[in-house]
């Protein structure tokens, strides 16, 4: 037995110029170490300065205090940070809607949406997850967190990563399908540090859910990302650094060397997410 | 932006550039799907991106004692798509009495050096066997690449200069024994983080860095992003991507894979 593909799936070339990428995910902020021991985490000057080295022309940002802290204190702060900066965009994190923490959950998405956010972040507890809301998916849907969100069409990413600096199939996939189920109209985009064993079970779940997108710096494994864009298409992958705990060069460089078409290749580094992002109401 | 950032970005051949990679797999993995995986398959993703060879090794014994099994595997590669595959043999230190014959017996099949993985087999990074592996290594003039050295790797270095020592992975913590050590080199396999290629870069030799995919593991583009996309000049991508290790194949007599048919 061999997972194998006919020739035709396998075409690829290259840009004739520079293609326009546009990162879905990335953050500003220290978060609970450094990055390195010389680099702490990325603010606005350092983030920029690696886009124009990788010539990324946008960014979509969450801050690490909407991680590590709080979501309403971090969306703040990602606000204040990055105003004034054209090319990034606000990315709010969300907390269930039935934790009692916001006076009104639909006029706190309409704010957001008001001050410009196009899309959001939840990151749900899965197993001994410590970054985690300490609210698992189910909860988060079953509390109507993404009602609003799915009559809007507003993408959410999906995020249960456990340390961002190294770990490996953090995504339940269980819940993952009953969001899914609940909200077929939702723009779900997974994110994953590292996709590996998740390799056997994101199939079934991208059979059942054509509204499942999955970010793509987790992609490493061989043919991974290839594979996806063969058996669902292109339209289902977005491009996302996860800088500064993923370099850019490796988020990137599994795209444009991908074993893709250059047409291909433009959805997923911003064609998709700008897609998306205009069909948010 | 250099030549070869701009091409990485475009998503070109780097035809006319040498492309060697220094840590392969081929086979299957019990943890996750690997598709397009046979030896002919992974050849021809290999020739689209102008990748003349790669140093092959096995799946299977990085997860169960059964290396005779995956040894025949990667015999099989290197006879079903000649001189592209350079066989490294891997043994398992834990079933000691197996470890000298199967290098015997891969020798004898055309295998050009050693595979270990003890961090992931239980065995010690310092138990004795690992020196008898090294002199034999020594012995024939061959390289070891391990995923992960322990603390006597200096001393082994100096005693066994006939060997040819491999960081499985992008190792700067071993970087500055490269300045000591002229068979010390330092597999790129993966530098994950921001500027990790370039931070670690600083702190060796930048003729004993080698760039090795973890194919098919891995995807070519996520381990050759980072050094093509690198802030470095593309002479130093260059020695990174393949002119280092020719030099290494060179230093242990090993015939060089020759370039594709379309890059001739």
């Amino acid at each position: 037995m061999n997972v194998s593909l006919n020739a035709s799936q396998c075409v690829a070339d290259s840009f004739a110029e520079l293609p326009a990428i546009f990162d879905a995910y990335c953050s500003i902020g220290k978060w609970k170490e450094p990055v390195n021991p010389d680099f702490y985490g990325h603010d606005v000057e350092s983030l920029l300065e690696e886009m124009d080295h990788k010539a990324v022309t946008d960014a979509l940002v969450h801050h690490s205090i909407s991680r590590l802290s709080h979501p309403v204190d971090g969306n703040k702060q990602l606000a204040r940070t990055i105003e004034l900066q054209p090319r990034l965009h606000l990315c709010w994190a969300l907390l269930s809607k039935a934790s009692r923490e916001y006076n009104d959950f639909e006029a706190y998405i309409d704010e957001a949406v008001r001050q410009g956010v196009r899309c959001f972040v939840v990151f749900p507890r899965w197993q001994a997850n410590p970054f985690g809301h300490d609210t698992s998916l189910r909860e988060f849907v079953r509390a109507g967190t993404f009602h609003l969100l799915e009559e809007r069409r507003l993408p959410v990413f999906l995020d249960f990563a456990t340390r961002p600096a190294g770990t490996q199939d953090d995504t339940d996939w269980e819940a993952l399908r009953f969001l899914l189920e609940r909200h077929p109209l939702l723009p779900v985009i997974v994110c994953e540090c590292r996709l590996r064993g998740g390799s056997r079970l994101l199939p079934g779940v991208m059979d059942d859910h054509p509204n499942l997108h999955i970010e793509t710096s987790g992609l490493w494994n061989y043919m991974a990302l290839e594979q996806i864009a063969w058996e669902w298409g292109a339209e289902r992958l977005i491009y996302g650094s996860r800088s500064p705990w993923r370099s850019v060069g490796l988020a990137l460089g599994m795209v444009t060397m991908a074993r893709l078409t250059s047409k291909q290749k433009a959805c997923i580094l911003g064609g998709n997410i700008k897609r998306l992002l205009e069909a948010a109401l | 932006m250099t030549s070869l950032h701009r091409r990485c970005l475009l998503g070109e051949r780097l035809s006319g550039e040498v492309l060697l990679d220094c840590h392969a797999h081929i086979g299957r993995h019990s943890d996750y799907v690997i598709p397009m995986n046979r030896p002919e398959e992974l050849a021809d993703e290999m020739r689209r991106l102008n990748i003349r060879g790669a140093f092959a090794f096995q799946f299977t014994g990085v997860t169960g004692g059964e290396v005779q099994y995956g040894n025949d595997v990667i015999a099989g590669a290197c006879r079903r798509v000649p001189g592209r595959f350079l066989g490294l043999t891997m043994v398992n230190p834990l079933f000691e009495r197996d470890v000298v014959p199967e290098l015997e017996r891969c020798h004898q099949l055309g295998f050009v050096g050693i595979k270990l993985i003890t961090h992931y087999q239980g065995y010690p990074t310092d138990g004795p066997l690992l020196e008898t592996i090294c002199a034999y290594a020594h012995e024939h003039g061959m390289p070891v690449l391990n995923h992960a050295w322990g603390a006597p790797l200096e001393d082994w270095l100096r005693k066994y200069p006939r060997c040819q020592f491999i960081t499985g992975h992008w190792d700067p913590a071993h970087g500055h024994l490269t300045r000591q050590y002229d068979n010390l080199w330092i597999c790129t396999c993966l530098p994950i983080s921001h500027k990790s290629f370039e931070r670690g870069l600083r702190e060796m030799r930048i003729d004993r860095v080698m760039w090795g995919s973890d194919m098919s593991d891995l995807q070519f583009g996520v381990g050759l992003g980072p050094i093509l996309m690198a802030r470095a000049e593309d002479d130093v991508k260059r020695r990174v991507i393949g002119l280092n290790m020719l030099e290494l194949l060179a230093t242990c007599g090993i015939p060089a894979p020759p370039a594709w048919d379309s890059d001739q």
